[in-house]
């Protein structure tokens, strides 16, 4: 009878430790989550391509560069890019020359992750190519 | 004493559980951390490279378009298409790139342009062009032809009606289009050709000019009676590409 009882607390105590593995486990899940949404990288990837097409679309992009216009491209920028992502524009010429000569940045602090969007640019004023560097992260 | 080792085995089952427990827990945290410190990512898909490409192409026939129009050399169509080949071809760091094009030769086009500025009414400034890009990734391949064809052209139409006092009223009708669409113009004069020479109708008091936002304007003017009276009109689209048409007026 009394071992009987013995082996009742043995199982209690095998399902009690199972419990803390599983509890556990399901703890875990919002870091499973969280690290499924570095698909955010995608996301602010497509929205920084998205805005250079839009912006170079009716050639604006292209005429601001053309014209060393920096200022007006960035508050271009700003404005079209989602409160809450921070970015750094590099414009390079045809020789691989940074062609701005003042940094294109806003938006703050950054996290660690950073995307990059690279673009081909042919604008219509001198015919002239260039290749753009679009620097992408969330705000902390 | 065995009694009592047997009771601690069972709490050593529990603590060995913990333990389990916390290293998952850890492994899994450090992983995410792992995850979250990558530094910069830096790719492009076939797809979005063959987007930039097409608009870049169409933005550089609009700028040789415009510079043509306005007096520069036809060669540099195929220069600058030349040009833009190799820059692609050298920035794309993701594969092989192979990109090509050829010029539009089917009348009236030639050498992938066609200005045709009349005395008929109709006036075309256009370019044709055929891309063939090519981008090989791992294995992958993507073929991609496209054919922009970028046309600015003008419709005028002109009637006159004699008016007492040796006069005449003049009525311009012009109708502006961007590939084959009624579009907007940026800028239009109105001549017309006097002995002399041309004359720009906005310069007379009696010039009166309408736009009705459709690609559509009209203009009214009065002048000295001539018979033959020649207008001429001139136009900027929106992208600044000049078209240019002439017409013989309608006595009516």
């Amino acid at each position: 009878m009394l071992t009987d009882k013995r082996g009742h607390i043995r199982v209690f105590e095998a399902l009690l430790a199972t419990a803390v593995v599983f509890s556990a486990l399901l703890a875990q899940s919002p870091i499973h989550v969280a690290v499924k949404n570095s698909g955010d990288s995608e996301v602010l990837y497509e929205i920084g391509l998205n805005v250079l097409i839009e912006l170079d679309r009716d050639g604006e992009l292209g005429r601001l560069v053309a014209l060393g216009n920096w200022t007006t491209l960035s508050r271009r920028l700003s404005t079209l890019l989602p409160h809450g992502v921070s970015y750094n524009l590099t414009v390079y010429d045809e020789n691989t020359r940074i062609v701005n000569n003042s940094p294109m940045s806003g938006g703050g602090m950054p996290s660690n992750k950073v995307v990059s969007v690279q673009y081909i640019l042919a604008e219509r004023m001198n015919c002239q190519f260039y290749e753009i560097r679009l620097q992408l992260a969330w705000m902390r | 004493m065995k009694k009592l080792r047997q009771n601690r085995s069972a709490q050593v089952l529990i603590l060995a559980a913990l333990v389990i427990a916390l290293i998952a827990s850890s492994t899994m945290v450090y992983v995410f951390h792992l995850s979250q410190f990558s530094g910069v990512e830096d790719s492009i898909s076939p797809e979005d490279f063959v987007r930039i490409i097409e608009l870049g192409s169409r933005n550089l026939m609009i700028g040789v378009l415009t510079n043509i129009s306005r007096g520069g050399e036809n060669q540099m169509l195929e220069t600058s298409l030349e040009g833009w080949d190799s820059f692609v071809e050298k920035h794309y760091y993701f594969g092989e790139c192979s990109f090509r094009f050829d010029l539009c030769t089917i009348p009236p086009y030639s050498s992938g342009l066609w200005i045709f500025w009349g005395a008929n009414g109709f006036g075309v400034t256009s370019a044709a062009v055929d891309f063939y890009l090519n981008l090989t990734n791992e294995g992958t391949s993507i073929n991609v032809v496209y054919s922009p064809n970028l046309t600015t052209s003008l419709e005028i139409y002109s009637t006159t009606k004699k008016l007492k006092g040796g006069e005449q009223s003049v009525n311009v009708t012009i109708f502006v289009y961007n590939e084959g669409e009624p579009a907007l113009a940026r800028n239009l004069t109105i001549f017309y050709k006097t002995p002399t020479g041309w004359e720009e109708a906005n310069l007379l008091p009696s010039f009166r000019f309408e736009d009705y936002g459709n690609g559509t304007y009209r203009s009214s003017f009065i002048i000295q009676r001539r018979p033959h009276l020649n207008i001429s009109v001139k136009c900027y689209d929106r992208r600044d590409i000049f078209v240019r048409a002439n017409a013989t007026s309608a006595e009516i």
